[in-house]
Formats: C-alpha cells, sequence, structure tokens
C-alpha cells in the first residue's frame, strides 16, 4: 500500500515537471520545472533500487545540464522567453494520436517479468562490475569518454567569440 | 502492488509531454529541454526492466544514456548560442536559411 502511494506521488511529481516544462509561461520557469522533473526521475530510480544511477542523474542533471539550460536561458536574451500558442494544430493532435497508440499497445502488451521487483536495492558494485568488465561493458564505456571529449572540444570550437581561428 | 507496467505507463506519458514540447516549442531552449525528457523516459524504461527481471545491464546503458544526453546538450546549446549570435532571435521558425 506504502509503495503504490510513494510511486503515486513520485509520478505526480514527474508529470508535473514535465509539464512545466512545456506549458510554463516564461522560460527561466521552465528551467526551474526541469530540474524539478529531472530530481523526481531520481527518486523513481530509487524507488527501482538503483542508487547509483540516482547519484549520478542528481550530479549531471540537477547539477550540470540544468545550470547549462540556465546559461543558455540568460545568453539568449529575446522576446521569446513567453510562451506562445503554438500555430500548426499538427503538434498537439499527432502527440495525442501518438500517446494513444503507445498507451493501448503498452495495455496489451505482456512484459515478461511480471511481479515483484526482483533486483535487491543498493547492488553498486554489481554495477560497477558490469560497466568495468571487458566482457561486458568496458569498451562502450571507453567510447563514451571519448564522445565527451569530441562534444568538449567540438562545443568549444562553435562557441568561441573569435572568428580567426 | 508495483508492478513494471506503472514504471512503463509513467514513462510512456513523460515521452509523450517531451514528444508535444519538441513539436510546440518555438524556442530552441525549450526543444532542448523537450528532448532531455524524452531521453529521461527512455532511461526510466531501462532501469524499470533492469531492476525488475534482475540483471543491472539496463542500469549501465542508462548511464550511457545519461553521458550522451549531456554531451548532446552541450553540443546543442553551443550550435543555439552561435544561431544567437547570428540571427539575434533563438526562434526556430526564423532559422530557415539552411532548409531546402
Amino acid at each position: 500500500m506504502i509503495q503504490e502511494l510513494v510511486f503515486l506521488v513520485i509520478s505526480l511529481f514527474v508529470i508535473a515537471g514535465a509539464a512545466g516544462v512545456v506549458f510554463a509561461q516564461r522560460l527561466f520557469h521552465a528551467v526551474l520545472s526541469l530540474a524539478l522533473c529531472l530530481l523526481s526521475v531520481a527518486a523513481v530510480y530509487i524507488t527501482l533500487g538503483a542508487e547509483f544511477l540516482a547519484v549520478i542523474q542528481v550530479l549531471v542533471y540537477a547539477g550540470g545540464v540544468v545550470v547549462l539550460f540556465l546559461f543558455a536561458v540568460m545568453l539568449t536574451r529575446s522576446d521569446l522567453q513567453l510562451r506562445r500558442e503554438p500555430l500548426e494544430s499538427f503538434a498537439p493532435v499527432s502527440a495525442v494520436l501518438f500517446g494513444v497508440l503507445v498507451l493501448f499497445y503498452i495495455a496489451r502488451t505482456g512484459f515478461v517479468p511480471q511481479g515483484e521487483r526482483a533486483l535487491a536495492p543498493g547492488d553498486v558494485a554489481s554495477v560497477g562490475q558490469v560497466i568495468f568488465s571487458p566482457k561486458a561493458y568496458a569498451l562502450p564505456f571507453e567510447l563514451v569518454g571519448i564522445l565527451l571529449l569530441a562534444a568538449m572540444v567540438g562545443a568549444i570550437y562553435l562557441a568561441r567569440r573569435d572568428e580567426r581561428w | 502492488m508495483v508492478t513494471v507496467y506503472h514504471y512503463v505507463f509513467l514513462a510512456a506519458v513523460l515521452f509523450i509531454i517531451g514528444a508535444y514540447g519538441m513539436l510546440s516549442a518555438r524556442n530552441a531552449v525549450r526543444v532542448l529541454m523537450s528532448i532531455e525528457l524524452m531521453l529521461n523516459a527512455a532511461n526510466i524504461n531501462l532501469v524499470a526492466f533492469s531492476s525488475y527481471s534482475g540483471t543491472v545491464s539496463g542500469q549501465a546503458l542508462a548511464s550511457f544514456v545519461i553521458a550522451v544526453a549531456a554531451a548532446e546538450a552541450g553540443v546543442g546549446i553551443a550550435i543555439l548560442l552561435v544561431l544567437y549570435r547570428r540571427m539575434r532571435s533563438v526562434n526556430l521558425r526564423e532559422a530557415v536559411s539552411m532548409r531546402w
């Protein structure tokens, strides 16, 4: 009973934050709603027993990405800070159609892992073993490092002031 | 009892809100934030299936998704700043110079 209640409250926070991102009038408030949504997703990870990912989520998203978006809002002053209604009607129509389709097929699908949660909470050691073992995800882990380096170099190159080099 | 269906439904709702935001927003910053919402929905699915099936591979994949999302946000905001410097605007409806 208490589990359902906790899940319901956290889901409400996630969806309220997401709705704030899309529907908030001011862009600054949308960024704050994004922070709320991402922290609530970290809470969802904790209810799933993935504490490691919850910590990563708070560090990377709430600490890094949200600050990046705040910088973007501050650096791009424009009259478009306020939300205006979309001109095209295709966006709500296609989103509603897509949502009906997805929810219908989720309700029809019989997912294999049924019943209670199988993973013990707080199993950080096995996550580390999976990520760093050469048979599993060691190579993708290194590739992600190269990708982050390339993204950093590319972002610095794009955002430079000087046009000469 | 909270089953995997609950989490999949939550992720689907989050993804739909993100998709609507990405399609309807005119400000490029809001589009990037909606993409982050959709990536988080995918992450919730990965972690939920990993947790309910008793393997941790999904958590490793979700951490890679977080890293790629951070890289995407960084490069996306750099492109957005260049766009703003050229056009004095982040309105995506005005950025038509590369449109076919």
